[in-house]
């Protein structure tokens, strides 16, 4: 007893004083200025990954230390994620630079800010280039942020809840394996959203991939195999639309501005170039023939949209969060679907804009689809957990809306609500959880009158519940109407249409409150009981920012709205320009 | 003119106090009512709510003293360069709100101190102050909110603070249900309003892009101040979204979200079942207060609304029939919280008719005296239903004017005022919004026939609710005697009745009519709101006084039209709305009225209409005495007093649950099946036929290259294998052999060589 809690001791002081050195380490490198160098944005990526080699080569003696090791391995980079994010200059946006040459000189003009450049396979034109603009770093820090919160989840999983009721718990077996992958998953969906180089951002996509389909396969549920086939089979052919695309792309880029090739960070040009920046503002890709534009920008969306994931490639969705791990759900929902948007921003948007307006309505289409598609199959479910995921597949069709409205209130909703989705979608996957490790089903039906006994429980519920409905005064609300205002600009019909959804959304979610909480009391669960400490530790986290930004959201907003507003008026004047 | 805002700093409060009670009850309440019993709990919720109070009339006295005042806390929304949606999170009282704030903050003070009497026997006692504190917060941030968004925050919360306590029995399940019926209900409304704001929004961005015009959009005092450039006002008139003016359909669509939240035709339907909360609830919230809201955002609006000539007509005959059809209702329900119910939704009707024809102060003059005599008659059936055990079937009543005097004449008088009885608060407001029914010019139908579909409703009003009152405290008790011996008056309920009740009768002597000669008090305070509406206002009566105003009025439109360059396009734009509004002067002038009518516009007449209605009223309550005074009726005697048809109508309210649960939630589910149904078998179908095509294939491809592809690997190994033993054997072992074999293939050789 007294050597498990020396370890638990001796882990969190190693982890204090690692959060404390870390990040100065890391800063002082880069100094004050957000704009010079840092090795910052090397750090968050790979410190899981870090981690996960730390667990790897750990005894299996040190079993119980694993949690704790990937639990801080987690938690610096979303320590470094915030400090970085309030240093973050939001004035600096890729301004004037669409259609100059290509240069290296200065990041800021492609609004870029704590860049690590290197040198990595010159041969082909591939660098190690990583950074963020105003668009990326809030995905950064929901990406960290919600890694954390999965991995402090799994720990509570590890524990049954309550022994001598005889909880179990998702997470017992292979504890080595599982924390390894998680950190492995991690650290790819924190590379994505971070790297600035096509090669780059491919790999570290792929190297999420993986590790997600052992997750499912392995920790999963009943159906596990079929769910993790399908999520992998799925995401493969999306990644392969975009592998094409990639390609292709790269063997269509020139230099523009009367450059000859392009520059590399270590002093020589290359002919062709896997610099996202350059291929947004400095190469023909962009300006090239439509035609090229339309074939690129078909793949790329075809692939971003299996992982968003739109009507009609969502299938995967509902059986992988069924089955998964409630942990895995959390990243799953939290992070991973907002790497599809995240991408149709940085590649479709910022790359082909003028394919982009050629294809906004069809966007705003899909989104009007999958957001009335996904909120009608909710309604149908009797599992709350795939309740839960159509629900998802709903909310992302507002991103989807609001991208393609082409309005500045349009696009910054759909961020926000990106952002926001996140942070609600994981409690509720959380909450599916926690009720799951009690009951040990997740039946609508089989359940009753239990707000008597889990009135703490029910309020998570209730305020997860009225942020995902949009309730004004919540983070929900603020990207949705934002979505509406925007979109109602250009598509009148369209969002007319979106907006019935605010409806069939209160009706399935409050009849699921219904069915679950109020009532008769189903006598069954009379002695449930009510959420314990590491619970409240996992859904404090994400309720207070649901309910700070959506009465705040200033923050937010500031950080990506200049980029957005530059993005967006890419895409409307580049296609006048041409 | 309305004068500029005043900065003050204390306005933020009106929110923050009550959520503060709410938070403290809402998270430590349970312990705290464990330790210390009920007494924090309601002490909490009470100062919580007698702050608002207090903070109302330091606001109401600084907008009388300076006008309206401000507090801006921080940009809400900014989306920086190239987005015209920029909203400060900003509280604003002006005189339209400073009254508002009064009601809400006083009604819901006393009505705060009222359910300590009544929920002291409820366990989670400290669950209901937290809500009603909650409630509290939401509705003053609705009517201080000076955006959009900030109302609708407001909006929005109020209906989840209803909708909690609707289900605050939610171990009921049909309490549970109503409360979910309420808030689905109000987001059918909300999905409009949502769709109004974008509207408004995205055409107002257009105009003022189109005539520079600055402001931000989604704030009301900015809003009302661009409304006041004729050119941004010619501009959004010309605008239109989907082949509809959006100045219509804006309107409309805002009015159906104000359906909604203030339960008219047709989104009325959660109303009644609301009254499954504990009745203080239904006091403050379902009556006095959040029902309102819809008006309030109305007159709120009304430089907008009255630019649009159909939208006020929809809002006037929607109010009208709402009157009309809930007071039918009315007639014959037998739960006494029910009958209030349907009355609180015909009375909400006046106040639409009210503003709808362009009366928006004495919409909110209604809105304030029916906050006084509704609170007190639900209070009053609280009490009721507090001595009777929490019966609320009349049925179970009968008799009780000895036994709760004090309950019985508070109640009494709120019923005298709602039924128009001269010298109470409801006689001043109802009649002046029907005076003004029939006197305006606004409309696109007819005000005269608004003015006879109100006084039936009025009618109504009085004989359903003299049958109530008949029902309730005439006649011999009902009750068991265990009920009666313990029947008795709590103090913490018959104070605020006492309260509400000299409200009831003194509150209309706020408005008193033109005739009278005195002034309107209520009507001079809104001035500065609803004077930039009265430009788009008319009335008959200012013909009946002489064409001399109205001709003045376009003397002056003329000049300034005459000033303006018609030649440029800057001319041209600011002309519209002039052009308009002198249209509708003339109008004015030319319009004259049948002879007969015309009579009635004028003072006297006004006298003389409203003496109509009294004593139609009086007839009423005279029939609701001959039949109910004397002896109770059940319903079945009043089945067959009234004709079974007409009753078995009325009692089930037009059948129009049933409708709206065959034609709009049945079809709901079957498409949500549907598209279930769809997304299993078609979409994921899809997906798994094409992955078992892959695995057909994979099969034959694997068993195709079983046999050839492997086959012709396997076929070169045997035949390998098989060359092999036969030029095994040519290996001996003997010496002699390969010396042949060797002389023979040297010989063999060289022989190629020569050859070659």
């Amino acid at each position: 007893m007294f050597r498990k809690r020396s370890f638990h001791l001796l882990s969190l002081l190693l982890g204090a004083i690692a959060l404390t050195l870390l990040p100065s380490t890391a800063f002082a490198q880069g100094g004050a200025d957000v704009t010079e160098k840092s090795t910052l944005l090397t750090w968050i990526p790979f410190l899981p990954l870090m981690g996960a080699i730390v667990i790897l080569l750990m005894p299996k003696r040190l079993e119980g230390l694993y949690k704790q090791v990937a639990l801080i391995a987690s938690a610096i980079p979303l320590v470094l994620a915030i400090q970085m994010a309030l240093g973050f200059n939001p004035d600096i946006v890729a301004s004037g630079a669409a259609g100059t040459a290509p240069q290296l000189q200065d990041y800021t003009v492609y609004g870029l800010q704590y860049v690590h450049h290197v040198a990595w396979i010159p041969s082909l034109g591939v660098e190690y280039f990583v950074g963020v603009d105003g668009i990326s770093v809030v995905m950064v820090v929901l990406s960290t942020l919600i890694s954390f919160i999965a991995i402090l989840a799994s720990y509570l999983v590890n524990k049954p809840v309550n022994a001598e009721k005889g909880y179990l718990s998702g997470i017992a077996k292979q504890q080595k394996g599982y924390y390894c992958l998680i950190l492995m998953l991690a650290s790819g969906m924190m590379g994505v959203f971070v790297a600035i180089d096509l090669f780059l951002f491919y790999v570290f996509w792929e190297v999420m991939l993986l590790p997600m389909y052992f997750l499912i396969g392995i920790w999963g549920g009943p159906r596990k195999e079929y769910a993790a086939i399908k999520f992998f089979l799925y995401t493969l052919a999306g990644s392969l639309a975009m592998l094409v695309a990639f390609i292709f792309i790269y063997y269509n880029s020139a230099p523009l501005g009367g450059a000859t090739a392009f520059p590399m960070v270590n002093g020589e040009t290359t002919e062709h170039t896997f610099n996202i920046m350059f291929l947004s503002f400095s190469s023909t890709t962009g300006w090239g023939s439509f035609f090229t534009q339309n074939l690129a920008w078909i793949l790329l969306f075809v692939g971003f949209a299996i992982k968003v994931p739109m009507f009609p490639f969502h299938t995967w969705l509902p059986d992988a969060h069924v089955e998964a791990p409630t942990p895995i759900s959390v990243i799953l929902a939290g992070v991973l679907l907002k790497m599809g948007t995240y991408g149709m921003l940085r590649f479709n948007w910022q790359m082909l804009p003028e394919a982009t307006l050629h294809y906004s309505t069809m966007v705003a289409v899909f989104g009007l689809i999958g957001i009335l598609w996904g909120a009608y199959c909710a309604m149908a479910q009797t599992d709350f957990k795939r309740l839960i995921a159509y629900s998802s597949v709903s909310h992302m069709g507002f991103v989807l809306l609001g991208m393609g409205s082409l309005t500045s209130e349009g696009i910054n909703g759909a961020v926000f609500q990106m952002f926001s989705h996140g942070l609600v979608t994981g409690m509720l996957f959380l909450l599916v959880g926690f009720i799951y490790d009690r009951a040990h089903h997740r039946n609508l039906d089989g359940f009753g009158g239990i707000a008597k006994v889990v009135p703490i429980y029910t309020g998570f519920i209730g305020l997860a519940f009225m942020a995902s409905l949009g309730l004004p005064g919540l983070s929900g609300f603020i990207g949705e109407v934002m979505v509406f205002i925007g979109a109602f600009q250009r598509h009148p019909i369209i969002t007319v249409f979106a907006v019935t959804s605010v409806i069939i959304t209160a009706g399935y979610m409050l009849w699921t409150a219904q069915r679950i909480f109020l009532g008769p009391l189903n006598e069954k669960y009379a002695d449930l009981s009510d959420m314990n400490w590491r619970e409240w530790a996992t859904l404090v986290p994400l309720g207070i920012p649901v309910i700070v930004f959506g009465v705040y959201p200033g923050p937010i907003l500031d950080m990506f709205s200049g980029a957005l507003n530059t993005l967006n008026q890419l895409v409307l004047t580049t296609a006048v320009v041409n | 003119m309305q004068t500029a805002p005043t900065d003050v700093s204390y306005l933020f409060l009106l929110a923050v106090v009550p959520f503060a009670g709410a938070l403290l009850n809402g998270l430590f309440g349970y312990k705290v009512q464990n330790k210390h019993g009920k007494r924090p709990i309601h002490l909490i919720a009470i100062a919580a709510a007698a702050t608002t109070f207090v903070i109302s009339v330091k606001a109401f006295l600084d907008v009388k003293a300076g006008g309206p005042i401000e507090q801006n806390l921080w940009p809400w929304f900014n989306l920086g360069e190239g987005s015209h949606m920029k909203v400060d999170l900003a509280f604003r009282v002006d005189q339209l709100t400073s009254v508002m704030l009064l009601i809400v903050s006083g009604v819901g003070s006393l009505i705060h101190v009222f359910s300590t009497g009544y929920m002291q026997d409820e366990k989670p006692y400290w669950r209901y102050f937290a809500w009603l504190n909650l409630f509290m917060g939401m509705m003053l941030i609705l009517i201080t909110g000076d955006s959009f968004l900030l109302m609708f925050v407001g909006w929005e919360g109020v209906g989840l603070a209803s909708y909690l306590l609707i289900g605050y029995y939610y171990e009921e399940l049909p309490k549970a249900q109503a409360g979910m019926k309420a808030f689905l209900v109000n987001r059918v409304g909300d999905f409009a309003f949502v769709v109004g704001m974008a509207m408004i929004f995205w055409a107002a961005v257009d105009a003022a892009q189109a005539t520079n015009t600055a402001g931000s959009i989604l704030r009301f005092a900015d809003l009302s101040a661009m409304f006041q450039n004729d050119a941004f006002v010619t501009a959004f008139l010309a605008k239109e979204s989907m082949g509809v003016p959006v100045i219509h359909l804006g309107c409309i669509l805002l009015f159906i979200g104000a359906t909604g939240k203030s339960a008219q035709i047709p989104l009325y339907v959660w109303l009644p079942d609301a009254m499954a909360g504990p009745t203080p609830v239904s006091a403050l919230i379902h009556a006095a207060t959040m029902v309102t809201a819809g008006v309030y955002m109305i007159v709120r609006l009304s430089f907008l609304f009255s630019l649009s000539t159909v939208a006020m007509t929809v809002i006037a005959v929607i109010g009208c029939l709402t009157a009309l059809f809930a007071a039918t209702i009315g007639f014959f329900q037998t739960d006494i919280k029910r009958v209030l119910a349907y009355s609180t939704v015909s009375q909400l009707g006046y106040m639409f008719l009210g503003v709808g024809v362009g009366a928006f102060g004495a919409g909110i003059f209604h809105l304030m005296t029916h906050a006084f005599f509704k609170a007190c008659l639900f209070l009053g059936s609280g009490s009721i239903i507090y001595a009777m055990h929490h019966r609320q079937d009349m049925k179970d009543m009968g008799g009780l004017r000895k036994i709760l005097p004090v309950t019985f004449w508070t109640f009494f008088i709120s019923t005298l005022a709602i039924a128009g009885i001269p010298g109470l608060s409801g006689f001043f407001s109802k009649d002046e919004i029907l005076w003004r029914a029939y006197d305006t010019n606004n409309l696109l139908i007819p005000g005269e026939v608004l003015w006879v579909v109100g006084v039936i409703a009025a009618a109504c009003t009085a004989f359903y609710m003299f049958r109530l009152v008949f029902q309730v405290f005439f006649n011999e008790p009902r009750a068991d005697e265990h009920t009666l011996e313990h029947a008795h008056e709590h103090k913490a309920m018959t104070i605020p009745l006492v309260v509400l009740a000299v409200l009831a009768i003194g509150g209309g002597y706020l408005g008193l009519p033109a005739w009278t000669g005195a002034p309107n008090l209520l009507d001079n305070w809104m001035e500065p709101v609803t004077e930039q509406a009265k430009l788009n206002t008319t009335w008959k009566t200012d013909i009946a006084l002489g064409h001399a105003g109205a001709k003045k009025e376009i003397k002056s439109l003329d000049e300034k039209i005459a000033k303006l360059d018609m030649t440029t396009e800057q001319g041209q734009s600011q002309s519209g709305y002039l052009i308009w509004r002198k249209a509708k002067l003339e109008k004015q002038i030319t319009a004259k009225p049948k002879s007969g009518i015309a009579a009635f516009h004028s003072h006297a007449g006004e006298f003389v209409l409203m003496g109509g209605s009294v004593l139609l009223a009086l007839l009423a309550i005279f029939a609701a005495w001959r039949l109910y005074g004397r002896s109770y009726r059940d319903p079945d005697n009043e089945r067959a007093l009234f004709g079974e048809k007409l009753h078995n109508l009325l009692l089930n309210k037009y059948f129009v649950d049933e409708i709206y649960s065959k034609f709009v939630i049945k079809p709901a589910m079957a498409l949500m099946r549907a598209t279930y149904w769809l997304d299993k078998t078609i979409v994921d179908g899809l997906v798994n036929l094409s992955a078992l095509i892959m695995k057909v294939c994979a099969w034959i491809i694997g068993s195709l290259d079983g046999r050839i592809v492997d086959g012709l690997v396997n076929g070169v190994a045997s035949g390998c294998r098989v060359i092999a033993g036969r030029v095994r054997t040519i290996q001996t072992g003997r010496v002699q052999n390969y010396i042949l074999a060797a002389v023979v293939g040297t010989t063999v050789l060289i022989l190629v060589t020569f050859i070659v």
